[in-house]
């Protein structure tokens, strides 16, 4: 009896929830997003240079998991060079995102010694990839969002670099005053320090009772 | 001697003292208070450029066209065999595009068709007929070549159906009086016509294939359309 009402309580509750999966499973969809404002450099970059480049978040706007892969494409017209893909490193350069969450990936832009100076332009896009990695149907459907990357790049090396080497340059001049300091303190104060080198030996032969002619 | 160790001993002072000071940290901000407190819950509108589409896969059918014997109405015949996704003259657009998030544009492009269960065959390209902006088909009267196929979209509100090539361009179809703009909730539906290949290796023996087509939602630039 009590099974009974059991059952004729959750019959309703099953039947809705299956009512409402069935679309849901019917409708799968394949979804990508990404912030909308761009990845901008504040200042400008120099050749031979590494600088971390603000983060660019992503979203699986989809209902299934997904595998995001970012990638640098020019998609947007501009003025500004194309920026080569192997100038910019992404934290992750593919992550795995449940349905509706998001992620923030680190970008790092790579500048070569001999980068040619001025604007650059590029979309950071990111695409959903895990359809591509199973036996699909005969047409398979993807989604990809991007953003725009932008940033400068300056001639000449950049002003750290010349603070670094005057720093390091600066801290071997001290040590060498600080050497030739202690030399003249120790020659000034009048101490000797005399070194004799001693013949290092086992004794002679009498002692051991060497023979004698 | 003396003044000279003491000239030595502040210099190396003074550049310690510069040093030492850039490790020296802020304060920490103040412990959250104990006293009574009410949270605020509130939305903000999304940030996010995103574009769904569904379902994730469709069925290509209405087999056409092939040379007998390489003909058949359950599977794409050679030379330039064709199928479809939905019927534009009878109004069926299975696949829905849905854009959210800051306006911007709809691109479209194809990606390579590839065999499916890891069987025997080399990819197909997807081609443009009109030459430009992509690969350009080999075949006869701007029809596929040789390991070519060339994808054709469509939805309800356009008089003919957009070459897809493998270069990202506008998608037309997706808001044809708006060049491709979309703005937050915008929806289409859309259909498919395949091209297939003039020909493809005799050692291929794959007969299941998996052609491709991906939207992207792109920021609101001077992307320049392909119609323009």
């Amino acid at each position: 009896m009590h099974l009974r009402g059991l059952l004729g309580t959750l019959a309703p509750a099953v039947l809705a929830g299956a009512l409402v999966a069935v679309p849901q499973a019917a409708q799968a969809s394949v979804g990508v997003g990404i912030q909308a404002g761009a990845v901008r450099l504040p200042g400008a970059a120099h050749p031979g240079q590494s600088v971390a480049l603000p983060g660019v978040s992503v979203v699986n706007a989809g209902t299934r998991p997904e595998s995001i892969r970012l990638s640098v494409q020019r998609l947007s017209k501009g003025p500004g060079g194309p920026v080569p893909r192997s100038w910019i490193q992404f934290g992750a350069p593919v992550v795995r995102l449940a349905p509706k969450h998001a992620m923030r990936v680190s970008v790092e832009l790579v500048v070569p010694a001999g980068a040619k100076p001025g604007a650059y332009l590029s979309d950071i896009v990111a695409t959903g990839s895990s359809a591509a990695q199973r036996s699909a149907g005969p047409a398979s459907l993807g989604a990809a969002a991007a953003t725009l990357l932008e940033f400068r790049v300056a001639p000449g090396t950049a002003p750290g670099f010349w603070w670094s080497v005057f720093t390091q340059t600066l801290w071997a001049l001290l040590i060498v005053i600080l050497l030739a300091a202690v030399l003249l303190a120790v020659r000034g104060s009048g101490i000797r320090i005399r070194m004799e080198r001693k013949a290092a030996g086992y004794g002679t032969a009498d002692e051991y009772g060497g023979t004698h002619a | 001697m003396r003044s000279l160790l003491v000239i030595a001993a502040i210099v190396i002072g003074g550049f310690l003292v510069i040093h030492v000071d850039k490790a020296v940290t802020a304060k920490d901000p103040p412990a959250h208070g104990h006293s009574g407190s009410t949270a605020i819950s509130l939305h903000t509108m999304q940030t996010y450029r995103t574009i769904t589409v569904s379902p994730t896969t469709v069925t290509c059918g209405s087999y056409h066209r092939g040379v007998y014997p390489n003909r058949s109405k359950g599977a794409m015949g050679f030379p330039n065999g064709t199928c479809a996704v939905g019927d534009r003259l009878k109004g069926k657009d299975p696949v829905t595009i849905t854009y959210n998030g800051m306006q911007g544009f709809v691109l479209v492009h194809a990606g390579w068709a590839m065999p499916n269960n890891n069987d025997v065959g080399t990819p197909w390209r997807p081609c443009s007929s009109a030459g430009h902006r992509a690969v350009a088909c080999t075949g006869k009267n701007g029809l596929p070549g040789y390991n070519q196929y060339t994808v054709r979209n469509f939805s309800p509100q356009t008089a003919r159906p957009m070459q897809i090539t493998g270069n990202n361009v506008c998608d037309w179809n997706f808001r044809p009086a708006g060049g491709c703009y979309a703005s937050r909730g915008n929806s289409q539906r859309e259909g498919f016509y395949l091209t297939g290949p003039s020909k493809i290796p005799s050692t291929d023996t794959a007969q299941s294939w998996t052609a491709w087509v991906i939207w992207t939602a792109a920021p609101q630039t001077q992307f320049k359309h392909p119609h323009a």
